[in-house]
């Protein structure tokens, strides 16, 4: 980030020209985070006030209220500044409640987790989606299958 | 044995190479950055009001008009568009946007904007340590 003297503030890449401007920040973790920043340095370290989390899945989403954040920088993906004249969402998204939110979450979430299945009496780890799973058995991994075009005499799931 | 004089100079390598001079007076190079940096920097503030994609490696892609660089290769565009829209809702409305550096995979330039011999020149002259 270059410092820049008070006429080069639209010319050079600092974080100057976006002070107390609504801003959305990504995160390396994939966060969303909306608020007005009120200070930056050289590493892209920035002080977020009045900061939400906006949290999506699928056609939902959840502002949920942060308060005061200071995001260290080297967590910043990206710093976009919101257009106040546009929609900042597409219209088909709605609007829900934080605790939907989560559960749509971890619905999402347990899509991709692992699970472990038990099939002639040993157990395999399967992780993936409903598509295409893969097993392993311990450390080592013995291929992939179809789920939906599978048979299996039995599975449960543990 | 091909002759070792530069290649003959055109209006853009001209502006190149001063930009590339200017840069090393008023950015020296800092503890634990390699020379070779400037290079980069120098070429990008060449590339500056060029339409660009920069792609992250979050696989995120964004196509705009590079407003600024800096010597972190931070990246500011401008009349930012997403490539995948519909994968990433939330940039609907982002116009501009800074990028940090350490998160860029590519960035994605228009052809014409390349002057391979220059950069060939110019990585050699580094190389030999000019």
């Amino acid at each position: 980030m270059s410092w820049a003297g008070p006429e080069d503030i639209y010319l050079s890449t600092s974080l100057a020209s976006y002070l107390d401007r609504k801003l959305l920040v990504l995160l390396r973790d994939g966060r969303k985070l909306m608020g007005t920043l009120r200070s930056f340095d050289q590493f892209a370290n920035a002080v977020l006030e009045g900061a939400c989390e906006r949290v999506i899945v699928g056609d939902l989403y959840c502002d949920i209220p942060l308060g005061l954040y200071v995001i260290r920088g080297e967590n910043v993906v990206l710093i976009g500044e919101l257009d106040l004249e546009r929609e900042e969402l597409p219209p088909h998204m709605t609007r829900v409640s934080v605790a939907e939110i989560r559960r749509a979450q971890k619905a999402e979430r347990e899509e991709t987790d692992l699970k472990v299945l038990e099939y002639n009496g040993e157990k395999f780890v399967v992780h993936g989606s409903s598509e295409k799973a893969f097993i392993l058995r311990g450390d080592s991994y013995l291929g992939y299958f179809f789920p939906h075009f599978s048979f299996f005499s039995s599975v449960h799931i543990c | 044995m091909k002759s070792n004089s530069p290649p003959p100079r055109t209006v853009s390598s001209f502006h190149f190479r001063r930009i590339y001079k200017q840069t090393q007076k008023t950015h020296p190079p800092f503890l634990g950055r390699a020379i070779e940096i400037m290079l980069f920097f120098s070429y990008f503030k060449d590339l500056v009001g060029r339409e660009v994609t920069v792609e992250l490696k979050n696989d995120l892609a964004i196509r705009g008009t590079l407003h600024s660089v800096d010597q972190y290769l931070n990246i500011k565009l401008e009349n930012t568009r997403v490539v995948d829209q519909d994968k990433y809702p939330h940039m609907l409305s982002v116009r501009n946007c800074f990028i940090r550096g350490s998160v860029v995979r590519y960035v994605q330039l228009p052809p014409d904007g390349v002057d391979i011999e220059l950069l060939h020149d110019a990585t050699r002259r580094e190389a030999r340590g000019g």
